[in-house]
């Protein structure tokens, strides 16, 4: 049957961390992954991620990403960047109501042939309150499979958060 | 079974507002709403959150921010801050699609946070693109939502409501 959300992993952060990792994917099909309520133990750090392999998160200099900063209190902006070595979404709080959620797709985990693509959507309130999100997307420009996706802040640690990965099917 | 489930489908016509209750509950916390509609003039569909009453949150504690994609002029910004509704789901005579997710609307503790993408196609041959964020800026707990228009109707209005389960 057509249309299904299949939960393969996930993870629900009640006291700091330094990372989630989540993984699985072993298939070739689209996967989605949506993050909760996401709190980060430092304001104004961005919630940053990186694709596995292996269970290991990539760290090389090869992700290449571009998104729409949506935002609420003045001008949009863009954030982009090639041959970086994570995929960084906007900062965010550390009060309670300053927390980031997302819907993200991953496209060509499994194959070992093709690059992994990613596109995002975020809804996220800075440490001054103010509302912001990207809509954007990212390649990992290596043709090995990969089998999940690592998040982590840029500094300080992860303090609350819902984190699941479904197969599409 | 598909953890993505179909909590309830809507189909009105001939309205200007349309209040679908209880359909958010604490078996989830992230919906995603499928919205179709036709209307009877190019407008602009408005979403507010409704209570366990069955009254729409009408404050002024919506923030919303929408990129406006248009094919046949520039790309423009759609935002407010501290506004009485979610605005960027845009409708058009010619028909108007969206998905929405929805972030903690029945919660009680943290503010509900909206994503959305919608594609809408003006009588003029003049496709409009929304991509969108939002965030009630309250803790109510909320059991709803109301669609609506001012000064002119849906001539069909088709809301799908889906629950993003968590099964820890």
């Amino acid at each position: 049957m057509a249309g299904q959300l299949i939960q393969v992993a996930t993870e629900t952060v009640t006291s700091a961390v330094a990372s989630v990792t989540l993984t699985g994917i072993d298939s070739d099909d689209v996967y989605m992954v949506a993050v909760n309520n996401l709190l980060g133990s430092i304001d104004g750090q961005a919630l940053s991620t990186r694709i596995t392999k292996s269970g290991t998160p990539d760290t090389t200099s090869n992700y290449d990403n571009a998104s729409k900063q949506l935002r609420a209190d003045t001008t949009f902006g863009n954030l982009s960047g090639t041959n970086v070595d994570f995929l960084s979404f906007n900062t965010i709080g550390n009060a309670d109501s300053e927390m980031i959620n997302a819907i993200i797709y991953l496209y060509n985990f499994n194959s070992s042939s093709e690059y992994s693509f990613v596109t995002f959507e975020t809804a996220d309130r800075n440490y001054l309150g103010h509302l912001r999100g990207n809509q954007g997307g990212a390649v990992h420009t290596v043709a090995s499979a990969s089998d999940g996706i690592h998040f982590y802040m840029a500094s300080g640690n992860i303090t609350s958060g819902t984190f699941t990965l479904y197969r599409c099917v | 079974m598909s953890n993505l489930r179909l909590i309830n489908e809507t189909t009105a016509t001939s309205v200007s507002s349309l209040t679908i209750n209880n359909i958010f509950s604490s078996d989830f916390d992230i919906y995603q709403l499928t919205i179709g509609n036709d209307n009877t003039t190019n407008n602009v569909m408005k979403m507010r959150l409704v209570n366990s009453s069955g009254s729409a949150i009408s404050s002024s504690s919506y923030d919303y921010a929408n990129l406006q994609l248009d094919a046949t002029t520039s790309f423009s910004e759609d935002k407010n801050q501290n506004f009485t509704e979610f605005r960027g789901l845009y409708e058009a005579l010619e028909g108007n699609y969206a998905t929405v997710y929805l972030f903690n609307p029945y919660s009680s503790s943290s503010y509900s946070f909206m994503l959305q993408q919608s594609q809408s196609f003006y009588t003029t041959g003049y496709p409009r693109g929304g991509k969108g964020i939002g965030v009630l800026k309250k803790t109510d707990s909320a059991t709803g939502i109301n669609i609506f228009q001012t000064g002119s109707a849906f001539s069909y209005l088709n809301i799908r409501t889906y629950g993003l389960r968590v099964d820890s």
